[in-house]
């Protein structure tokens, strides 16, 4: 499954604020060559490939995730691919604990609501190969654009009113099931004398 | 003897069904609270740990949890549903020994989620966070043997990573609109409350409020 790629792309940035480099020479999603490893945790890494970016010298492949629902040990996501269509949703075990950087705060990936999604970068000498000639071309500095992944604030909860009421109708069924047996029971020996 | 008329007849039958359907209803809660441990720990066996082929015999769940040591993640959660027929899983497993109260705790005091086990109030700490842990149940069903809790009693709480033990420091009975008793705290404290009196038809017209603090907790 994704999770290892998952974990450490999210390790590495899931973050708004991330300065990229556009670079004339940069790579695209269709001339790199995912390997092996990459393949084998997301075989469809290619199809979520939105494009390849370039940061302190190193080449990411950029994809969007979004979190589908939350399950108590698990997060349900879904992938945009490069046509802009979502992938189907997939079920990840992020370990305990483990957060995204969003706006420059730290969110657990279990508080991330449905809906909620984020960017994530894939590291290219990690996941993914380059095309040679462009490797040889140092990434330079060039003008910078800032990606900004949607601000997530976790549903804050209502303080509770009231204590909460704890009492079903159940027992109101055994009260006047009871009270009918002995009406019942009153009216036949009424009538016997 | 004379045979019963009619109206007798009608109003023992109908006196029964009620009886009836009270015990059924009792019957199912239990079944879903022993489904809603099953589904919790079928979704954390880290639980069961040291304990091969699932040897549940630390909790009264009848049927034992298979040995998912060998199990994708995926296939534990889909068993872990299974179990659940709907409806969301449990957050966490409390017990008090003492009581014989083991009931899975789902996430909000709504009736579907009273009748199946107990609950987290909405607006208090999560199972696994620092503050303060509000649980409520019924007092005519899973929480009823709260009415025997003591000072110094052992609470334990099993969330998907940690097993969490209170100890009971007080208990009091406030009026429904005393919610104080659920502000948040900067230590680990859990509060449990329940309607009171126990025994009462109707809606009760108090709260039985038990606070513990966290004394031990252990990472599964």
């Amino acid at each position: 499954m994704n999770r290892n790629l998952i974990k450490s792309a999210l390790a590495i940035v899931a973050t708004a604020g991330f300065t990229l480099t556009a670079n004339a020479q940069a790579p695209s999603c269709d001339n790199i060559t995912w390997n092996a490893q990459a393949l084998e945790q997301l075989p469809t890494a290619p199809d979520h490939c939105l494009e390849v970016v370039e940061r302190s010298g190193a080449w990411y492949a950029k994809m969007r995730a979004q979190v589908v629902r939350q399950g108590p040990a698990s997060t349900t996501i879904r992938f945009q691919n490069s046509d802009g269509s979502w992938s189907d949703a997939e079920r990840l075990h992020p370990p305990r604990g483990m957060t995204a950087e969003i706006d420059g705060r730290e969110v657990r990936i279990a508080d991330m609501g449905a809906g909620q999604e984020v960017n994530i970068y894939a590291l290219s000498d990690e996941y993914f190969s380059v095309p040679a000639q462009v490797a040889a071309a140092a990434p330079a500095s060039a003008p910078t654009t800032t990606e900004a992944a949607p601000a997530y604030e976790p549903e804050p909860e209502p303080e509770p009113a009231m204590l909460p009421k704890t009492a079903g109708n159940a027992n109101w069924l055994a009260l006047i099931g009871i009270m009918l047996l002995v009406l019942s029971a009153g009216l036949y020996i009424r009538r016997q004398f | 003897m004379r045979k019963p008329t009619l109206l007798e007849t009608i109003t023992f039958g109908l006196g029964l069904t009620l009886l009836a359907a009270f015990f059924q209803l009792r019957a199912g809660q239990e079944d879903q609270r022993q489904a809603g441990v099953q589904a919790f720990l079928a979704a954390n066996p880290a639980h069961l740990a040291g304990k091969p082929g699932g040897d549940a015999s630390f909790l009264s769940v009848p049927v034992g949890i298979p040995d998912q040591s060998l199990w994708s993640h995926q296939r534990i959660e889909e068993y872990s549903k299974s179990l659940l027929a709907g409806g969301e899983a449990p957050l966490a497993v409390l017990s008090i020994d003492r009581l014989a109260i083991e009931v899975p705790v789902y996430n909000g005091a709504d009736e579907h989620n009273l009748n199946r086990g107990v609950a987290r109030v909405r607006g208090t700490a999560k199972v696994e966070d620092v503050g303060n842990l509000g649980i409520a149940g019924h007092r005519d069903g899973f929480f009823r043997p709260l009415k025997d809790i003591g000072h110094g009693d052992l609470i334990e709480l099993k969330t998907p990573h940690s097993v969490i033990r209170y100890r009971v420091v007080s208990i009091e009975v406030v009026d429904p609109d005393d919610v104080g008793v659920l502000a948040p705290t900067d230590t680990r404290t859990l509060t449990l409350v329940t309607c009171f009196p126990f025994y009462f038809v109707g809606d009760a017209p108090q709260r039985y409020v038990v606070k513990a603090v966290a004394q031990q907790i252990l990472a599964t």
